[in-house]
């Protein structure tokens, strides 16, 4: 069976009650893991709080922070401060010159382009290249297509049509994602991949989008995470004296 | 020969607070699928409420089978009915109106 991944839940932290609704509608999806949207200021018990929920409801906890720095130099700052610290990185670019050193550095793992202003979604060829090179991936969170008005969403889908084209082109990993950040705004993943279809991702590509993709991006960063990670390409594999 | 139609039974769970009428969500329904895929999509779907408890929340709706993928994204797409917060839900999907009742009793524990 699929393990489909919901890798962008923006819960309000101060309420942990409609934190735990989240995770339970989740799980009523059908989804194997969340990922929730943390701030790096966030408490370890809260976490560990969340973690306890999670497993109580057979989810899969991701820890991932949306960095939203104002310039380039912010941007290396944050990234310098939180890349040990969760196991997704993801940047919302409001800048082109956000976009285009994101997309250079290693580091980050998603490119999230904001919904509401489409002059400001960056992702174009060149964009998508850099990306390619340094394995990052593109998100496309979901509900602002559902919510937003008709006239936007002539918009966002011929945007989103351009930048699923690019993106196949370049190689780029799409990711498919909520952006909810509350119960009702949440959808089963067939229902994406079935809304998928107005922007021209293909069936199979969509439900990759949903399963596949994240989870190989977990996968690499949780091992990089691990204390047996000690470059790319090299992982300790046992610990002791030699026979 | 003319293939005789052939459809796909949804069962379908609302979530929302308070109730919602039989005419206000068959009436939502057909403005979602109008907006994403037009009248020429509409008329694809041949939609029908086959059933509805309001009271509990469950419908019955029925479609063609090819036009499947399009409800599922227009039922996606259904934020608000009445001004009321909604989300719509699809349980589960059958050929007939016996197995998906079958179905909802063994998985959800639902008798319709």
């Amino acid at each position: 069976m699929r393990k489909f991944i919901d890798l962008h839940l923006i819960p309000q932290f101060g309420n942990f009650e409609k934190v735990n609704a989240i995770i339970k509608k989740a799980a009523e999806l059908g989804y194997y893991g969340v990922g929730l949207t943390l701030t790096p200021q966030l408490h370890k018990n809260y976490l560990s709080n969340l973690k306890k929920a999670c497993k109580r409801e057979g989810l899969d906890l991701i820890t991932r922070v949306d960095l939203k720095p104002g310039d380039v130099r912010e941007l290396l700052k944050e990234l310098r401060a939180v890349r040990r610290r969760f196991e997704i990185i993801a940047v919302k670019c409001h800048s082109k010159s956000v976009a285009r050193q994101a997309a250079k550095d290693r580091r980050v793992d998603i490119l999230n382009f904001p919904s509401n202003d489409l002059k400001r979604r960056f992702f174009d060829k060149a964009e998508a290249e850099l990306a390619s090179n340094v394995n990052a991936s593109l998100e496309i969170d979901m509900t602002p297509l559902i919510t937003c008005t008709t006239r936007h969403m002539v918009n966002l889908l011929d945007k989103l049509r351009r930048e699923v084209e690019i993106a196949k082109k370049f190689d780029v990993k799409i990711i498919i994602s909520s952006g909810a950040s509350n119960p009702n705004l949440m959808r089963a993943p067939r229902d994406y991949v079935s809304l998928a279809s107005l922007f021209d991702l293909e069936r199979d590509s969509a439900i990759k989008a949903l399963s596949d993709n994240p989870l190989m991006i977990i996968e690499e960063n949780r091992m990089k995470l691990s204390k047996n990670f000690i470059a790319p390409g090299f992982y300790l594999i046992k610990r002791g004296k030699d026979d | 020969m003319i293939k005789r139609d052939r459809f796909r039974y949804l069962a379908l769970k609302l979530e929302c607070e308070g109730n919602i009428p039989k005419t206000a969500l068959i009436k939502s329904i057909h403005y979602s699928i109008l907006r994403l895929f037009g009248i020429y999509g509409l008329s694809h779907c041949r939609i029908s409420l086959i059933e509805y408890a309001p009271d509990r929340k469950y419908a019955i709706l029925r479609c063609r089978h090819k036009a499947i993928d399009l409800v599922r994204a227009a039922l996606a797409s259904i934020t608000k009915i009445n001004d009321e917060e909604v989300s719509v839900r699809i349980l589960l999907v059958s050929g007939t109106i016996r197995a998906l009742k079958r179905k909802m009793v063994e998985k959800h524990a639902i008798v319709f």
